[in-house]
């Protein structure tokens, strides 16, 4: 020990002068944590599990933040904020396609592959957009480095930004940038440095659900990190840091009934509340017919408009350790109809055309509704490779063309090598119709150099985004659907003609041979004179 | 095209049977059934109006490249109409002012346009013909001086060559003093068998004739060889044969030009795909028909145009002058000096109109930069394509520009050799173009082929009729197919495909050497009236 | 048509011309082209001055002295002895103590004044052939204050001191206090003594750094525990808390930060500059599991010395950054769970470690709380972090390479002297330390950024394709540049912030050179694919060309030859 208590004392003394605020910082405290945890028993019998883990970080401990002391927020993240001056951030790793037409809509849809967009509040957004890819990339485990100028939009309408900003108009000084990487394969790697986020990570609260094999078994599965800014009080602006987690798992592969429980979807149970979650939250939702019994006794039970019974729960530390939620049905019959009854829109986009050298792309946007038009927003971010032919868009409907289907158009030219094409487009779909897009694209032929090791696999184009507002009394439960409504079609695979990767020699030298033939001999021909010889005949 | 080497072949006959009958009936042409050159246009109409071959054709690699697709030309429209800029984007590489043209014309007129232009260069080309058939006819062989004199004069060096045994029979030694066919014969003694076979025809057709050949004698023909060729009467095919030494010619008739260049299958899809190269070309044809006039300033807006339009075009100065300086008889860099700065204005001009449509410069790297370092590597007939998608990256620049450097390299030295013909020089760049640009299409290799259908004196001269044209044949067949197999049916790779533009561009390349030599060989020929008598043989060094 | 008419001579004359226009643009082109060959061809290399790089590894470029000016001043000189002549002999032992080391070896002389230099000798000398401390003492008549600038100190002996024993006080400033109850000859000793142990530790920690070949023991030491120089490091405070439902804890870090660490860190950051992050992590498991034993009545947990390597969970805990590049300096504040509670590492012999902490060489400390669980949650507030820090201070003084300045073996030196030294301030480091810091980084950064440009040198010669940037050249030259001055201000002014300064500059330029990333991205191409890529096109075009020039060469010359054949006639 160099230090004599002698000069500590010294020390101590200086102490006594922050003590004050140190008491003071105990006092207030304005991060919260809680947990959230809703199951819903779709028609067809599959179960989707979301799993919510928020954070609140109010103005003083953003403050804190802000000089690097990290008590609630995870110090990655929050270096990662600061370090590229993010103001909004939303990434997702998915799984399988969301199924909207059964399922009907979802928060927590996202895109196949990895989905990242993310508003800036600073100056030079590309290079900080290039060091949040290269720095999520590290911190995930994603290859979301791939994510370049070459990939990247910044769609107008389609990702407002989320947060509240108060009364400034967050458009005019934020700046938004989009990329997807649709190919990308999401898997336990991902998944667990993700939950090494989580303040209890898997070791208590719900999360010690987390069973890679189940998770990764689902039909769908999909993992968000949303960051957005929040206005606790008038003390300032905030920040909300949002951990999501859903996924989508069929009992009756199990067994062929629709009872469920928590051990039987994840041959786990939650071993016990998360001891720095203010409160846990666990909510039931099923069908109320036929007749279903709950696992265990809820604390309360309410019928929703779509009679549809929600048990909610609520854990504690005090909350037994094998806590077993779930439910048994009278009987297993399932409805593998499309419910159309909530869920109006719903979108279906494939390839059209055949061969190598070009083809067509094909939406088809259906409106369910009986009477009423619906305006939508339809977002497309088609990479350089894939030449768009924009005069050959048409929209076609079954109902009258009296009024035209699309209203408002953006569109941004690909670059090669530079940037995708980005089409955006306001619609009004007419009731109870399907209108179908058409939009025609030359391939490139690209350097033999530019294909993936797989080349003959070909490269996926990324889910288009329909975006629109749920009409009111659509979303089975209000509070959860912002009233911006996302829904993503499927991805395309598309393949490219390919050279014969084993010969660039080849090639050069029967080139140039050609080449040289041609130097040489109209070099004779002009250097060169003819000659006579005469012959004594 | 195709039809070429028969027709070749066959109007050599008929020029001997047109000697022939000159004798009775002195101002008839030769009565070879020809087709008139409206046939063409007929036919582009049914084809454009009656067919969807238009529709077809526009997406076909052969005919429409990235820099003259109808197809992209159409989106560069729609963008620009919608206020989108044409050149931000990777797909539109066409000059501004075609916007400007388009903008403004409905749809229905664009087929007759399409047409319209095909005519047009059609009727240029004829009236090239037309100066070409001039010269011809004023062509003049200055006659041996007398017969055997000379013959101990010119030095015996080579060792005696291996004849072909039909020489040695004396009847033909007794013959070919007179006939004018057989030095042929002496000329190619060195050819391959079938060749010199082949030519036997002509002797022995030549023989049949022996019996007209007394009156041609008698007449005496000294004062037509003193005079220049300002008073060479314009019938003068009777005349001609008087100097029994010369080849006979058949006297080129320039509607035949116009007719084969619009039944050219090559121009004919060229038209029907809507491609835009059609204004390049008519721009370059323009450019020499005014040159001839001696229309010094047109002729440099037209090539102007052609440059501007398509960048290589501006090779098409060398034969422009040439035609410039002999039209207006002043010598070459004088005529050089005053049309270079004029076509240096109207390039500058029309760049300038350019910017002030789009409002932009982007359109140069779209344009001029996508010809230049070729980004878009999307299949054609040419040799860039495949090269550069297996190209590796750190020698990508430089091959860039060797492969642009070979295309102009041999400009000026042609144009040098072939100072006195002009045509032929016109003929020369346009089959380099043809062959070595970036974004070649078979319009341009009909364009060459046109000029070279005008230089028919030259076909009993060459080597290679036979082979270049069935290869050509064979690669205008195979090469769509082989595609199909690699794009479509994925039964085939790429090599297939490159296989067959190799082969393709080797066609040319042979055809377009092969030209020379023979105009070589026949300038030698004109130019040694005394050898002409001689059995020579030339060896080339 | 002028033609027609003309002579075969003629022609041919007229052909001549024309082939040699020809050949002339031909072969015109190709030199109008052999420049783009080269523009696009080439891999860039910027020229470096290897020369001066490797003059610097050669081990004299390194050696040299390293300047010290002490300031004497007396009170209540004894009349016969001036403070002239006591700095003249004094100047006179050191020179001999530390001149003599660089033949590596002592004199031991028979006069006093020498046999006592010639023990100083043996005991503290350090042969050193690179290194060398010269001193330049001198009287000082007027009194000062403390000198400010590093490498000149001040020595105030006073001849009627109260006390019956010489007294010897090094304080946190830049000097000593000497107190003699009366000045005879042996002041000078004393002196001698004083200078020489005070300043024995730092020669001998030059002689590891310099030539690593020979390291003595305690330097190999330092040096595996000390962290590599950089110019920024990344302090990261952690409270890892092993189970929160136990209890759940928080601290104050902010303000402990702002009180303790930071007057410490601030003091250094002449030297290195740090950013200081602090976080807390729940349920954050140990690796090993502690084994429970029953110490004097009370069941405690124990860790043995030789887990401790395994104890950080470098899987489970977020320790590292994601953003920022710079070297990592780990604390932590472990709690443990109440299952494991209370936690004490043990010594090898067993008895319990009253510091409960241990430091992770090159790595960081680790610290043990085990807070008594009264209530489900804790909260540490400065007072309380108050040790944590000191020992967090300490082990950071470590890591950084602060030395403690102590005369070794005074009992021999300054037999019968009663020495005391004055803590730091609450800075947490004397002048004393933080200069022999400074003068110890910047001899060491001299050395590894002549090492490193070195390795930079082999590495760029060894890869002929690799391309060397501008930046490179420009930030080679740079490191040079500052190498050099930092070599002459150390030897020529005793001021060595300066030097500090250059070398600083030195081993941050050399090392952005070397990990430049372009200098990662390099194209390898071998020769045998380049001739493969050249050769189809090229040889069969210049042949002909080549053939055609000979040619016309011949026939100029036989031209010129039958002219003069033709004058001759």
């Amino acid at each position: 020990m160099v230090f004599s208590q002698g000069h500590w004392w010294w020390a101590s003394l200086l102490c006594l002068v922050w003590l004050g605020q140190a008491q003071a910082g105990v006092a207030i405290t304005d991060e919260s944590y809680n947990e959230d945890l809703r199951f819903t028993q779709l028609p067809d019998g599959k179960v989707l599990s979301e799993f919510k883990f928020i954070r609140r970080i109010g103005p003083l401990a953003l403050a804190k933040v802000r000089d690097n002391h990290y008590s609630l927020l995870p110090r990655s993240v929050g270096e990662i904020v600061q370090t590229f001056g993010v103001e909004e951030l939303h990434l997702t790793f998915t799984q399988g396609t969301w199924n909207h037409q059964k399922w009907g809509y979802s928060p927590l849809g996202a895109a196949a592959g990895v989905q990242l967009w993310s508003w800036f509040n600073t100056s030079s957004v590309d290079k900080q957009w290039k060091g949040l890819t290269h720095a999520l990339a590290g911190l995930f485990c994603a290859s979301l480095n791939q994510i370049d100028q070459s990939n990247t939009a910044q769609p107008l309408l389609s990702f407002l930004p989320e947060g509240d900003y108060g009364e400034e108009l967050p458009q005019d000084v934020l700046e938004l940038r989009y990329g997807s990487l649709p190919h990308e394969a999401v898997c336990t790697e991902n998944l667990t440095p993700w939950t090494k986020l989580l303040p209890c990570q898997t070791q208590a609260g719900i999360a010690s659900l987390f069973n890679a094999y189940r998770l990764f078994d689902g039909h769908y599965h999909s993992m968000g990190t949303h960051i957005r800014p929040i206005i606790t009080d008038d003390a300032g602006r905030g920040m909300e840091f949002v951990q999501t987690l859903s996924v989508v798992l069929n009992p009756l592969r199990l067994d062929n009934r629709k009872d469920w429980s928590l051990s039987s979807l994840f041959e786990r149970k939650i071993a016990s509340a998360c001891a720095l979650a203010s409160d846990t939250k666990v909510v039931v939702t099923v069908p109320s017919h036929p007749a279903s019994t709950l696992n265990s006794p809820p604390l309360s039970v309410l019928t929703d408009s779509h009679e549809r019974l929600s048990a909610h729960y609520n854990l504690d530390l005090s909350t037994p350790k094998d806590t077993d939620f779930g439910v048994t049905w009278e009987d297993s019959k399932v409805d593998h109809g499309v419910n159309r009854s909530r869920w109006y829109i719903d979108a279906h986009r494939y390839q059209t055309g055949y061969g190598g050298e070009r083809g067509g792309l094909a939406v088809d946007l259906r409106n369910h509704h009986p009477t009423a038009d619906l305006d939508i927003i339809y977002f497309e971010a088609i990479p350089w490779y894939l030449k768009l032919y924009l005069h050959t868009l048409r929209a076609e409907t079954a109902a009258d063309a009296s009024h035209e289907i699309i209203k408002d158009m953006y569109y941004q030219p690909a670059i090669d090598r530079g940037r995708p094409a980005v089409l955006e487009m306001k619609m009004t779909l007419p009731a109870n119709s399907t209108t179908t897009l058409h939009l025609e694209f030359d391939k490139a032929y690209i350097k033999y150099t530019e294909h993936p090791p797989d080349a003959n696999r070909g490269f996926d184009i990324g889910a288009a985004v329909i975006t629109f507002t749920a009409i009111p009394e659509s979303p089975p439960s209000p509070h959860d659907i912002p009233p911006q409504v996302r829904i993503h079609t499927e991805t395309v695979l598309v393949s490219l003609p390919t050279p014969d990767f084993s010969m660039p020699y080849n090639v050069i030298t029967l080139t140039c041979t050609l080449m040289a033939l041609y130097f040489g001999s109209v070099f004779n021909m002009l250097t060169r004179q003819y000659q006579p010889v005469i012959v004594k005949g | 095209m195709r039809a070429d080497p028969f027709t070749a072949e066959l109007k050599v006959p008929a020029a001997r049977s047109a000697v022939a009958q000159s004798l009775s009936r002195p101002n008839s042409e030769d009565p070879v059934v020809r087709i008139p050159v409206w046939i063409g246009v007929v036919l582009r109409i049914i084809l454009f109006f009656f067919t969807n071959a238009s529709s077809f054709l526009q997406l076909r690699v052969e005919v429409s490249t990235p820099v003259t697709s109808w197809k992209r030309l159409r989106e560069g429209l729609y963008l620009y109409q919608n206020g989108i800029a044409p050149y931000e984007g990777g797909v539109f590489h066409q000059a501004p002012l075609l916007l400007a043209i388009f903008n403004f014309l409905p749809p229905i007129l664009i087929p007759i346009l399409f047409i319209a232009l095909d005519y047009a260069i059609a009727r240029g080309l004829v009236e090239i013909a037309q100066y070409k058939r001039k010269l011809q006819i004023a062509e003049i062989w200055p006659a041996p001086t007398s017969d055997d004199s000379l013959i101990d004069a010119v030095p015996v060096e080579a060792p005696k060559p291996e004849i072909p045994s039909p020489e040695n029979t004396p009847a033909d030694s007794v013959a070919w003093l007179r006939k004018p066919a057989s030095d042929d014969d002496v000329l190619q003694s060195t050819d391959d068998i079938p060749q010199s076979v082949h030519k036997r025809k002509n002797v022995n057709f030549a023989s049949q004739e022996e019996d007209i050949v007394p009156p041609w004698l008698a007449n005496d023909n000294c004062r037509l060889v003193q005079g220049d060729s300002a008073h060479a009467p314009i019938n003068a095919p009777q005349l001609k044969p008087s100097d029994p030494t010369q080849p006979v010619d058949v006297i080129l008739h320039p509607e035949d030009i116009g007719a084969m260049y619009l039944l050219n299958p090559y121009s004919i899809i060229t038209c029907l795909s809507q491609s835009t190269l059609l204004f390049t070309l008519i721009a370059i044809v323009g450019g020499i028909q005014y040159a001839i006039k001696g229309n010094r300033n047109a002729s440099m807006l037209f090539i102007a145009v052609a440059a501007y339009l398509s960048f290589y075009p501006a090779m098409m100065m060398a034969p422009a002058i040439l035609l410039l300086s002999t039209q207006t008889s002043r010598p070459v860099m004088q005529a050089l000096k005053s049309a270079l700065p004029l076509f240096l204005a109207f390039l500058v001009a029309l760049l300038g109109l350019s910017y002030l449509l789009v409002g932009t410069w982007d359109f140069l790297p779209s344009t001029y930069g996508v010809i230049l370092s070729v980004p878009d590597l999307t299949p054609n007939i040419g040799l860039f394509w495949y090269f550069f998608i297996e190209m590796f990256e750190q020698f990508r620049p430089f091959f860039l520009c060797v492969f642009q450097i070979m295309v102009f390299i041999f400009v000026i030295p042609i144009a040098l050799v072939f100072r006195e013909h002009p045509l032929f020089v016109a003929y020369a760049t346009t089959a380099i173009m043809a062959i070595f640009k970036s974004y070649p299409s078979v319009g341009d290799t009909a364009l060459y082929l046109a000029f070279f259908t005008m230089h028919q004196e030259l076909y009993k001269y060459m080597r290679n009729m036979f082979l270049v044209f069935n290869a050509l044949f064979f690669a205008s067949i195979l090469g769509p197919l082989f595609h199909y197999l690699w794009v479509y049916a994925g039964s085939g790779n790429a090599n297939f495909y490159f296989a067959i533009t190799l082969v393709f561009g080797l066609a040319q390349i042979i055809l377009l050497t092969d030209t020379g030599h023979a105009l070589i060989l026949r300038e030698w020929e004109r130019l040694h009236p005394d050898l002409r008598r001689k059995r020579v043989e030339l060896v080339h060094q | 048509m002028s033609l027609m008419f003309s002579s075969p001579e003629t022609l041919t004359r007229q052909f001549e011309k024309n082939r040699r226009r020809v050949i002339l643009s031909v072969v015109a082109v190709f030199l109008l082209a052999a420049p783009v060959w080269w523009v696009t061809t080439e891999v860039y290399r910027a020229p470096l001055p290897i020369a001066d790089i490797r003059a610097w590894t050669k081990p004299q470029a390194l050696r040299q002295k390293l300047a010290i000016d002490i300031d004497l001043h007396f009170s209540g000189l004894p009349e016969g002895q001036t403070s002239t002549d006591i700095a003249q002999d004094v100047n006179k032992q050191l020179a001999v103590i530390y001149q003599s080391a660089e033949e590596g070896h002592v004199h031991v002389d028979t006069t006093k004044e020498q046999a006592s230099a010639g023990i100083v000798g043996e005991e503290i000398v350090v042969p050193n052939p690179d290194v060398r401390l010269s001193f330049n003492v001198q009287a000082a008549h007027n009194a000062t204050g403390p000198p400010s600038e590093n490498g000149r100190y001040s020595i105030h002996v006073s001849c009627q001191s109260s006390s019956a024993i010489p007294r010897i006080h090094v304080d946190a400033g830049r000097s000593v206090v000497i107190g003699l109850p009366h000045c005879n000859e042996d002041v000078v000793q004393t002196l001698v003594g004083t200078i020489a142990g005070l300043f024995a530790d730092e020669q001998a920690a030059y002689r590891s750094i310099l030539n690593p070949s020979n390291p003595t023991v305690n330097t190999d030491w330092d040096n595996m525990r000390t962290m590599k120089y950089a110019r920024k490091y990344q302090l990261t405070l952690s409270l890892l808390v092993a189970n929160p439902s136990d209890m759940i804890v928080g601290w104050d870090i902010k303000d402990a930060i702002d009180a303790y660490i930071h007057p410490f860190l601030d003091a250094l950051n002449d030297i290195s500059i740090f950013s200081v992050h602090s976080q807390v992590q729940n349920y954050a498991t140990l690796p090993i599991t502690p084994e429970a034993t029953n110490k004097d009545g009370s069941d405690i947990h124990i860790i043995q010395p030789h887990v401790l390597p395994q104890f950080i969970n470098s899987a489970q805990w977020n320790l590292a950054s994601v953003v920022t590049m710079a070297p990592p300096i780990n604390f932590i504040l472990y709690i443990p769970s109440q299952s494991q509670k209370p936690l004490h590492l043990v010594k090898a012999n067993g008895d319990i470690l009253s510091t409960n902490a241990f430091l992770m060489p090159r790595w960081g400390g680790i610290v043990i709380a085990n807070p008594e669980a009264n209530s489900s949650t804790y909260h540490y507030d400065v007072q309380e972090l108050l040790p944590f820090m000191e020992i967090f201070i300490s082990q950071l003084r470590d890591l950084l390479g602060v030395k403690t300045i102590r005369i070794p073996n005074a009992h021999l030196i300054l037999p019968g002297v009663k020495i005391t030294y004055s803590q730091a301030p609450m800075t947490g480091i004397t002048l004393w330390e933080h200069d022999r810091l400074v003068r110890w980084r910047t001899i060491q950064n001299i050395a590894d950024a002549a090492i490193t440009l070195n390795s930079l040198a082999t590495l760029i010669e060894r890869l002929e394709s690799m391309v060397v940037l501008d930046i490179i050249q420009t930030q080679v030259l740079q490191a040079l540049g500052s190498l050099q001055s930092a070599h002459t201000s150390l030897q020529s002014s005793s001021n060595h912030t300066q030097s500090s300064l250059h070398a600083r500059a030195a081993i941050t330029a050399s090392e952005s050179a070397f990990f430049d990333p372009t200098m990662v991205a390099m194209l390898y191409f071998p020769d045998e694919h380049k001739y493969a890529v050249y050769m189809p096109l090229f040889v069969p075009i210049s042949v002909p060309v080549l053939i055609a020039v000979l040619r016309e060469i011949k026939r100029w010359k036989q031209g010129r030859k039958k002219k003069e054949h033709a004058k001759k006639e």
